[in-house]
């Protein structure tokens, strides 16, 4: 997960559940990072879980199947 | 120094918990759950794992479920002013401590009917006589664990299976016991536990919470406060999610890293192992201060049966002169009086002159008991010689 290339944000209720997310995440070894959320995508001034793109479907399906409330999912 | 005041606060920590206080102070200090940077990100991951060791020694359901706060009384406070509607009807015991019997009382002013089951005068809660109390209106049972005056324990998973038979709900004050004695959310069929840390777990004063069950709605809960959560913060309402909803304001980060460590540390050191230990010292000295001519020891007098408090008297002379001599002549600290638990000394009967409370803990030994009888005897004899 390079820094330049494409990225999907995952958006969580708070930084809690992006800390849930990201051992989720990481036991499929999914690689994650907290990252502030980006402006465009919403006002909130918290975090939200950078994946690499091409994780995107793997991701949301495991986070769903843990019941992992998502505000959204977005391709960067 | 013999600090027997334990049941009030817990002294020493283990060194751990302050090291760990320390070091996040020094090397993360910044806003658990604000801002994305990478000192805020390890604060919130501090928090998140003072979330996942107070889940692991409860068998919470969900780290998520647990709201952080100030201490106990701040739980109880926000369960029974949340949860408790004008004409719902809760039953409680009468070795409660005033944090939950004030809120209680409160709440009676507000049209919220209170029952108050009697326990016996060495603080039995019989389980059936909370069933024989039950009204159609019942939506809460909320006891203590043990007691804070004389250590005697309720039979919890008990009175769990009758809440559960009749729809509802338990709140369990787990103040004394909580790091001394099992307490599984989930076996005893708790659903609302309220929890402090600077007993029993050995954290820092200023850490405590509720951790609310599957069993209850969030939206059941009426927040005590509204404010900065640090999520959705675009909006103006209170988020209505776990924990956020109960969480406004910055929570002591670094109380609860100092929690984390005291909980961590119960855990390697083993709650079976503690509570050896502890029934060991608590036996000896009902024992031996049953054996001084003229003290009363209140209580079961089984140390199986409690937790590592002892509550005594001295005839001729009062709990007050007693604790201030044993603390001016013999260097050993304890509490004397009514213990915030006015209720519990009218069931005992010892209302309102208290007793002397000695509160004991992981850390004291049993050379340290014997000293304490040696001085009580000592103290007794001179009331003896006049």
């Amino acid at each position: 997960m390079g820094e330049n290339k494409n990225y999907t944000a995952l958006l969580v209720y708070s930084s809690s559940y992006a800390i849930r997310a990201e051992q989720i995440l990481s036991k499929a070894n999914i690689s994650s990072k907290m990252i502030p959320i980006p402006r465009h995508l919403s006002s909130d001034c918290g975090v939200c879980v950078r994946i690499g793109t091409e994780d995107k479907e793997k991701a949301l399906s495991l986070l769903h199947s843990y019941n992992l409330p998502l505000d959204g999912a977005y391709e960067i | 120094m013999i600090y027997l005041d334990n049941a009030a606060t817990s002294w020493p920590k283990p060194p751990c918990v302050t090291r760990a206080i320390v070091e996040f102070l020094d090397q993360i200090g910044a806003n658990p759950g604000r801002a994305g940077h990478k000192l805020a990100i390890r604060a919130g991951q501090s928090v998140y794992r003072a979330r996942e060791v107070v889940a692991e020694i409860f068998n919470a359901p969900d780290p998520l479920r647990i709201v952080f706060g100030y201490n106990i009384t701040e739980a109880l406070n926000l369960c029974l002013h949340g949860i408790m509607l004008p004409g719902d009807h809760v039953i409680t015991g009468s070795m409660e401590h005033n944090s939950m019997i004030r809120p209680l009382r409160q709440l009676q002013k507000q049209g919220i009917e209170v029952s108050v089951v009697h326990c016996d005068n060495m603080g039995r809660l019989n389980p059936a006589d909370i069933e024989a109390h039950i009204r159609p209106n019942t939506k809460l049972v909320a006891i203590s664990h043990a007691s804070n005056v004389v250590g005697t324990l309720v039979p919890v998973q008990e009175i769990g299976g009758i809440c559960r038979e009749n729809g509802i709900l338990l709140l369990v004050d787990t103040a004394q016991s909580a790091g001394c004695y099992p307490v599984d959310m989930q076996k005893d069929m708790i659903d609302l536990l309220g929890f402090t840390g600077h007993k029993s777990l050995y954290g820092p004063t200023g850490t405590g919470g509720l951790i609310i069950g599957e069993r209850v709605e969030e939206k059941q809960i009426k927040p005590l406060k509204q404010g900065g959560t640090g999520s959705h913060s675009e909006h103006e309402e209170q988020p209505s999610f776990l924990p956020d909803a109960f969480e406004s304001g910055t929570l002591n980060a670094m109380g609860l890293a100092g929690l984390t460590a005291g909980v961590e540390w119960i855990l390697h050191e083993g709650l079976s192992n503690i509570r050896s230990h502890e029934i060991n010292l608590t036996g000896k000295l009902i024992d031996g201060l049953k054996q001084i001519p003229g003290c009363t020891v209140y209580g079961t007098l089984d140390a199986k049966e409690q937790t590592a408090i002892v509550s005594f008297n001295l005839q001729g002379m009062d709990s007050s002169e007693v604790g201030y001599r044993l603390d001016e002549e013999y260097d050993i600290l304890c509490r004397i009086g009514l213990h915030c638990s006015p209720l519990a000394h009218q069931t005992i009967g010892t209302f309102p002159k208290g007793t002397v409370r000695l509160g004991l803990s992981y850390f004291n030994t049993e050379e340290e008991i014997e000293r304490v009888i040696e001085a009580v005897t000592g103290l007794s004899k001179e009331i003896d010689n006049g």
